[in-house]
């Protein structure tokens, strides 16, 4: 009996012990970043020995990520110019990444420099106070600075202050055609949506898929059609004007419109059978076999085209963009796009790490590394990187060629806030499977803007 | 009996390192999570609590609700189709049928293989065009049949609980073929010679001594379709349109892709309520039945 | 099943008949579920000699070329050299614990009468109800108070505490039905109650330890949330962590990923077919001591 007792007593003074030192949720156990360096002395070292600067980085780019061999070659390099920078550097892949660093996030222990997301995650993270912002370093560097893309600087932006530059940027939404298959029907790209209906129903009746597409993700549909689609209705100004309450709403008749073509282009059968459930990868094979005579991807996909993509097919394989809508509002010359993600800095970091940290930044995206990218077939974040051609696979040039014609507007999933974006990501889906209607979407939507 | 009750000491000395490990590792963080429910917190800033209003929201929450209808018919497909698909192979696979040792080989590979390895090849043989089941039934004159298995709304719950049950009976089957090695050979044989017929063999020998574990079975039935996530998260994200959604995919989303870590935490508390209870419900009206016989 | 059963229960006059024809039906049936079995291990392996290419144009079809060097590959990418052994240890030394820990708490909790009893077993359920994405963030915290980040113990700790629900379920169901007078007439004979424990209760739960070894090995070789929060450091993480490098958002590696997937399933196949022996071994080993 009294074994019983005091077997009970310490399993609950030990449940309270525990309960009671962190009783608080986690993010106030400030733990001090391993910062050897921190307590070094902070004399002005002379410039010839330079002091050993110690930082923790996390990066994505690894694996099958399209920038992991370009990262690997760009950080020997770094190493190798500032010798003094010891770099504890940890490669996780995306997906892994996000659940790493969220709970260490939460638990008050975030990294010294990592990868961030453009738009909703750099606002998240921001607006939460966890991030050092780096306009000094963009006011010493003018022409770094200046050099890039205002996309890429500006998702990064919270009120004025810039946390981050994105390694390149990327296109959202291009539409790889195959042109035997369109000389095959006698059809030419289409130049208007009466046009690109046309061009669909052909397809169907002869028995080719007209439009490759994998929505299981749920963001490809958003990202790579729906999103340029509702720019052509609605032009760039509409979005920002609804989500500012300022006027406009998502149960406009233009964005209702666009939520109607998209829905009308489905039930056509501009999309193979089984569109939800293949990924954006998979759906690829239907292209790359000769089977569909489209594919809109984004521009992470061209390395995968170049590897993939049969010798034969990929003489054929043109780009361009959803042609412009009848009575549309939008400009039909542009195309959705968006900033690569880049590295942020941990807001605990010393002013040494702080130096150290941003010379990372200003390597990984300076015009040697814009040169690098485009090695890599990544598109560029820079407004001039002149092109060797005769380096560059013919398919990585026709992407620039199309990045320098066709000016980026904003994909939904960055302008929008995470919940609004699963909104309209489920909401597609229902459109497509039948389960939705455009008009209960959009109201959906509507009811979401806070 | 009475003389191990004698040897009290030992319940402490045999119970306490597994039940401070355990309050440590689990209980603990457990209850600790419990806690970011009752705060509104995007799992990076100040943690603001707002008592029960993420339960409030739960409640009007129309996709955690579907999520809910969805899991219960994991777990109800769960335990009618793992349970006695389990319990007849362990049967017969203890019996002396030639062959026996291959099939209890190879029916464990299910549990081996890696979920992404099943997820991906399950979709691939479902697959509305060019899937092989399609062929098969095509080929079979069955072209009705050949459903968008995965992605027909309506049907996709069913094809993901089907491919569950294929992932796990043999872990029932494990567990079962075990718990017969305790039923001693000389009652079954006693049996034969009465001339019993082996369903009556079951329902009154085998089954009353394999109770017990059936009931743990059950348990764990529940607590892991309650949790299922992974082949979910691989076969179809949730979709089509929600189809799938289940409450721990529900909940991982919310904590790790929407910055709502508090919400999160809300529905994960929820998922452990309505868990219990179901193995509550479920050991209640277990027990009864066993004490019928 | 009762269909198979009922078809010819009772009639004895087609005994003979019927005897055959449910031999037939059942091996046709084990036969379906095994090809549906075996069919997934096969695809994974020839599956691991082709070309990313060739997965994608022919997603089901054999290799029409053996790529080895998915081998090479696997094992560069997934870091197979450094990081199994860490898989290894990390596995068997929590099964050790899990089976130390488990059986003694399942021992007492089938065999002993005390106040506590209910409360302690169902807390057990517990630790089974909660989905582990949403404890990852406190038991990080745990781990980072007892200083344990980065070591293997935060590893063997958490198996351990998180295989603990299952394995005592499992062996509390087979001691409780060991029957109990043979342990008492051990403790009369003289024998103190830890060594009926080791000498006879463990030998006879050689079935459900079996099992139990199978299913924890099972679980600790796959887990991939705790590695992925726990570790940073290179020279501890374990295989899963490894096998993520193939799939990312953009494109996939099939080729390097089934190949990876092949090399790593081989300890668990292995575990498996032996420890399968011993589940049913239990069968003679216990009817000689009953």
């Amino acid at each position: 009996m009294k074994k019983q007792i005091i077997c009970a007593i310490l399993a609950i003074s030990l449940l309270f012990a525990f309960a009671g030192c962190s009783g608080k949720p986690a993010s106030q156990e400030n733990t001090p970043s391993q910062t050897p360096s921190r307590e070094e002395t902070t004399t002005p070292a002379a410039q010839a020995v330079p002091e050993k600067v110690k930082f923790s980085l996390w990066h994505s780019y690894v694996g099958t990520d399209q920038r992991a061999p370009f990262m690997e070659a760009r950080m020997s390099q770094f190493r190798t110019q500032y010798p003094n920078y010891e770099i504890d550097e940890q490669k996780i892949p995306r997906d892994q990444y996000q659940t790493k660093l969220k709970t260490q996030a939460a638990a008050g222990q975030l990294p010294d420099a990592f990868v961030i997301w453009p738009n909703a995650m750099t606002i998240e993270f921001a607006t939460s106070n966890l991030l050092a912002d780096i306009n000094d370093l963009l006011e010493r560097n003018p022409e770094w600075r200046d050099g890039f893309v205002s996309r890429a600087l500006d998702e990064f932006t919270v009120d004025g202050k810039t946390y981050s530059a994105g390694l390149g940027v990327s296109v959202t939404s291009i539409v790889f055609y195959n042109k035997a298959l369109f000389d095959k029907y006698n059809l030419s790209y289409p130049q208007s949506y009466e046009e690109l209906k046309n061009v669909i129903t052909t397809f169907v009746k002869n028995g080719v898929i007209p439009i490759a597409h994998g929505n299981k993700p749920k963001w490809p549909a958003q990202s790579t059609i729906f999103s340029l689609m509702a720019n052509r209705e609605t032009g760039s100004e509409w979005l920002d004007n609804v989500l500012a309450k300022n006027g406009a709403q998502f149960t406009d008749p233009e964005f209702i419109r666009a939520l109607e073509k998209f829905e009308e282009i489905t039930k056509l059968g501009a999309f193979n059978k089984d569109f939800i459930s293949l990924d954006n990868v998979q759906m690829r094979d239907y292209f790359y076999k000769g089977q569909a005579a489209m594919m809109i991807d984004g521009s992470w996909a061209v390395p995968d085209v170049i590897a993939k993509a049969p010798e034969d097919l990929k003489a054929n394989i043109e780009l361009d963009i959803l042609p412009g809508f009848e009575g549309g509002k939008g400009d039909p010359n542009v195309m959705s796009g968006v900033s690569a993600t880049g590295i942020a800095i941990n807001k605990k970091v010393s002013p040494q790490q702080k130096a150290a940290i941003e010379d990372l930044i200003v390597f990984l995206t300076n015009s040697e590394a814009q040169q690098m990218y485009a090695e890599y077939n990544i598109p560029v974040s820079y407004k001039n990187v002149t092109i060797d051609k005769s380096k560059a696979d013919p398919i990585y040039i026709k992407l620039t060629e199309l990045i320098s014609k066709h000016p980026l507007v904003t994909v939904y999933d960055s302008a929008l806030n995470s919940e609004l974006t699963e909104i309209v990501n489920n909401g597609l889906q229902g459109i497509m499977v039948g389960k939705q209607t455009p008009e209960e979407v959009a109201k959906q939507l509507q009811a979401a803007v806070k | 009996m009475e003389l191990i009750s004698r040897n009290r000491k030992y319940i402490f000395i045999g119970l306490f390192p597994t039940v401070a490990l355990y309050i440590i590792f689990v209980i603990y963080p457990i209850v600790r999570s419990f806690f970011y429910g009752f705060y509104e917190w995007n799992g990076l800033g100040e943690p603001i609590y707002i008592g029960l209003k993420n339960f409030q929201d739960i409640l009007k929450d129309n996709i955690f609700w579907l999520s809910f209808k969805n899991n219960i018919f994991v777990v109800v497909a769960s335990i009618l189709g793992q349970i006695p698909l389990g319990l007849f192979l362990a049967i017969v696979l203890n019996s002396k049928l030639k062959g026996a040792g291959f099939f209890r080989s190879v029916l464990f590979i299910p549990m081996i293989l890696s979920t992404v390895v099943v997820g991906l090849l399950w979709s691939t043989l479902l697959n509305y065009q060019m899937g092989v089941v399609n062929y098969i039934l095509q080929s079979l004159g069955l072209e009705k049949l050949a459903l968008d298995w995965l992605g027909n709304p309506d049907i996709a719950m069913y094809t993901v609980c089907a491919v569950i049950i294929w992932q796990f009976f043999s872990l029932y089957m494990i567990i079962f073929l075990a718990a017969l090695q305790n039923i001693p050979n000389d009652i079954l044989e006693a049996a034969n010679i009465d001339g019993a017929n082996e369903l009556r063999k079951f329902f009154s020998i085998t089954l009353p001594m394999l109770w017990p574990t059936v009931m743990t079975a059950v348990v764990l039935c529940i607590s892991g379709s309650m949790r299922s996530f992974d082949l979910v998260y691989v076969m179809t994200q949730g979709g089509p349109a929600n189809a799938t959604e289940l409450m721990a995919t529900y909940m991982y989303n919310k904590t790790f892709s929407v910055y709502k870590y508090g919400y999160g935490s809300a529905v994960s508390l929820v998922i452990f309520v309505i868990s219990f209870g179901l193995i509550l419900i479920s050991q209640s009206l277990m027990r009864k039945k066993n004490s019928d016989r | 099943m009762e269909n198979v059963i009922k078809a010819n229960s009772g009639k004895d006059l087609l005994s003979g008949v019927g005897k055959r024809f449910r031999k037939l039906l059942l091996y046709a049936l084990l036969c379906f579920v095994a090809i549906t079995t075996v069919y997934p291990l096969l695809w994974m392996v020839y599956t691991s000699f082709k070309s990313n290419q060739d997965i994608s144009m022919n997603t089901l079809a054999l290799p029409t070329k053996l790529h080895f060097e998915n081998y090479l590959e696997a094992w560069k990418t997934a870091r197979i050299g450094e990081y199994f052994f860490n898989s290894i240890l990390v596995a068997v030394v929590s099964i050790i614990f899990t089976i130390l820990v488990g059986a003694s708490a399942a021992f007492i909790l089938a065999k002993f009468k005390f106040k506590m009893q209910r409360l302690v077993y169902t807390s057990f359920i517990i630790g089974m109800l909660i989905p582990i994405q949403s404890i990852l963030v406190p038991l990080f915290i745990q781990m980072r108070n007892f200083k344990l980040l980065d070591s293997r113990w935060s590893l063997i700790l958490s198996y351990t505490a998180f295989g603990l629900p299952m394995a005592i379920f499992i062996l509390e169901s087979f001691i409780r039905d060991l029957p109990s007078e043979i342990l008492e007439s051990a403790v009369i004979d003289g024998s103190s109650v830890p060594r009926a424990f080791f000498k006879l209760i463990l030998p006879m739960s050689r079935p459900a330890l079996a099992t139990v070894i199978i299913l924890s090995f099972l679980n600790n070789w796959k887990e991939f949330s705790f590695a992925l929060i726990f570790i940073s450091d290179e020279a501890k993480k374990t295989l899963p962590l490894g096998l993520y490098n193939f799939l990312g958002a953009e494109t996939n590696n099939y080729a390097g990923l089934t190949a990876a997937l092949v090399i790593s399933s081989i300890p668990v196949l292995i575990m498996y077919l032996f420890m399968q022996e011993q589940v049913i071994k239990g069968m003679t080993a216990g009817a000689v001591k009953g």
